[in-house]
């Protein structure tokens, strides 16, 4: 059990993210929020990456618009796969008319236009990273709801669960004790999936205008860029616009790379559930399934 | 899952939908009402009088329940309110900017399913190869690029640099076409980087999708069938393979479009294209709440509708499916 190169690859970008996000302003001490230079300079000894109409340094807002994607990813993603696991928990576990009511509203919730709902709330709500962050979150659990229901449903019926229930254990019990080893790598999947959706869509957000304008994000400084006149016309672009663009997409492949490769690890096509489960690919997921939960439960069965 | 059961719950959707668009702005904090007047660009005091009377014009003096049922009542005639931005009826607006966003969503989606088919089917046939990895990887970076890098990377390059496509905008301003072809041929000319932007970001999903469905579909049992009948290769892929894996394609691409319109939001905004997504921004910009709500309502009916004919699709194709 060994992951595959490019999982390594993913997590080698990712530290380098997460490094340069927490460290970043400690090693490149130029201020974010104030002119620290002449406007619109090229990149320099003093200004790696020039500096913007505002004569603010474009590589502190970079550093400091990684820190604030981290931020909004790693806390949408750890919240809504918390709150998403809890859901498809209590659904599977409980089945009947709770099941039917929660996995209905996951339906709903997956059949709206998604990013268009964020945008009319967040601007209802005014900008602010809170905001942004509470939005995200409400349309983010529904995935690792649906994953985490269908292993329970089918987790409960184990003889193992069966025999601890009649002994009288709680679901919370079933839950930490029983299930959360077997579905420890589904919420692991769920995770990154989330958690890279948010950066896009935070950053998407901002870049629309629904960001906080005092706070350089990602998204905020390519909406910047966009609104200097002659962006089209220079080649500020290529620092100024395409830095953010491809700290995010670094970011984004670092961590596909990384939940592709532990998908591959464990067998399990999470991804094929992440659409409406149909008759035949949920048989063929429950084969991939059983065929993981048999060779990690040590129970020496091999298809 | 029964089809009557499908039909209930779209219909749930579209009703939950709606309701939340009722009740979203009268629950948030604020008074609709102040918004609605005090826009970001005019802030306006008002007597005692004035704020009666838009209150009585915008019907919020009256019962919630009576709120709620001439609500209902302009859904059901499409009277969506008036924008507060553009002084102009929301339905007449949005049905008028609908038209540029289907045109690039349509082109965007066709492109990228044609295309991703072919790849996917490719890549699958020639499965474990080098060039089977290779467009694996590449696609999969690609799948996860956001659109706007793309987006930027394609204006600068082929529009700014090599001026070969405009920067913006559906139309040349002001351009008077001695013919009819001559306009359609402009359309086009302008539509081309964002189309070629929203088919390049669907592009990694569609590959996959078709990959995978092409993979577990060669190995199923008439495709052995096939072979031992000494049938060439291209038959086999393209009559016996690719039957079976149009399916998922189809429907996966149909309910896809929520997806895609998100990206579309951005592309337009992006290229200054006049679809729904440039609209929705001006709105958000203005605080045109009336406008962002018909946009909505506008766009998760067509979703939703995707979505069921998606459904209906894949029961008609493949009765395993029933």
């Amino acid at each position: 059990m060994r992951l595959s190169w490019s999982g390594y690859l993913g997590i080698l970008m990712l530290v380098v993210a997460i490094l340069c996000a927490l460290f970043g302003s400690w090693i490149y001490p130029t201020a974010y929020d104030r002119s620290t230079g002449p406007p619109l300079q090229r990149p320099s000894q003093d200004h790696p990456l020039g500096t913007d109409d505002l004569g603010f340094d474009i590589l502190a807002q970079l550093l400091l618009g990684g820190r604030i994607s981290i931020t909004v990813g790693l806390g949408v993603g750890v919240s809504a796969t918390l709150i998403g696991s809890l859901i498809g928990f209590s659904a599977g576990f409980y089945g009947g008319w709770i099941d039917q009511l929660l996995m209905r509203l996951v339906d709903i919730t997956f059949g709206i236009p998604q990013f268009l709902v964020m945008i009319v709330l967040a601007a209802w709500l005014g900008p602010s990273l809170n905001h942004t962050i509470g939005v995200l979150i409400l349309f983010s659990w529904m995935m690792p709801a649906r994953l985490i229901r269908s292993s329970t449903a089918r987790l409960k019926e184990e003889w193992f669960v069966k025999a601890a229930r009649s002994y009288g254990a709680g679901p919370l019990y079933v839950f930490f004790r029983h299930l959360l080893p077997q579905l420890a790598p589904l919420m692991g999947l769920s995770l990154i999936r989330t958690t890279s959706r948010a950066i896009m869509a935070e950053a998407g957000m901002a870049f629309l205008g629904l960001g906080d304008p005092s706070l350089p994000s990602w998204g905020q400084i390519m909406r910047n860029a966009l609104a200097f006149p002659a962006i089209w016309h220079t080649d500020f672009w290529r620092w100024w616009l395409l830095s953010p663009q491809l700290a995010i997409t670094w970011v984004a492949i670092a961590l596909a790379l990384l939940y592709r490769s532990i998908d591959a690890l464990y067998g399990t096509e999470v991804a094929i559930s992440e659409q409406k489960p149909n008759k035949r690919h949920t048989t063929e997921r429950r084969e991939a399934e059983g065929c993981y939960l048999q060779r990690n439960s040590g129970s020496g069965i091999v298809r | 899952m029964s089809k009557p059961h499908r039909l209930l719950e779209y219909g749930l959707t579209l009703f939950v939908l709606f309701n939340l668009n009722f009740i979203l702005p009268r629950a948030l904090p604020g008074d609709p009402l102040l918004t609605l007047v005090n826009t970001d660009q005019s802030f306006s005091v008002l007597t005692a009088e004035q704020l009666d009377y838009f209150t009585s014009y915008y019907g919020l003096d009256e019962p919630l329940s009576r709120q709620y049922l001439k609500y209902w009542q302009g859904l059901l005639t499409g009277e969506l309110g008036k924008s507060i931005y553009f002084k102009e009826d929301v339905a007449s607006l949005v049905l008028r900017r609908l038209g540029w966003t289907v045109l690039l969503v349509g082109s965007g989606i066709l492109l990228s399913s044609l295309v991703g088919v072919i790849l996917g089917s490719w890549a699958a046939w020639c499965q474990g190869s080098w060039f089977d990895r290779a467009l694996y990887f590449f696609l999969v970076c690609l799948a996860e690029t956001p659109v706007f890098l793309i987006g930027t990377l394609l204006l600068f390059t082929l529009g700014a640099r090599l001026h070969w496509f405009p920067l913006g905008g559906a139309m040349t301003h002001f351009a008077s076409y001695g013919s009819r072809p001559g306009q359609l041929l402009d359309i086009l000319h302008h539509a081309a980087l964002p189309v070629v932007t929203l088919a390049l970001s669907r592009l990694g999903s569609s590959f996959l999708l078709s990959r995978n469905t092409m993979v577990a579909t060669l190995n199923e049992e008439f495709m052995h069938t096939a072979y031992l009948k000494g049938l060439p290769g291209k038959t086999r892929l393209f009559k016996h393979g690719l039957k079976n894996c149009l399916v998922p394609v189809i429907t996966r691409t149909l309910t896809s479009l929520g997806t895609m319109i998100g990206g579309a939001v951005l592309v337009e905004n992006l290229f200054a294209y006049p679809g729904i997504g440039g609209l929705l921004q001006q709105a958000v910009l203005a605080c045109d709440y009336p406008l962002m709500q018909g946009i909505l309502l506008v766009t998760s009916i067509s979703v939703v509708t995707m979505n069921l004919l998606g459904d209906l699709l894949c029961y008609r194709l493949d009765p395993r499916a029933r």
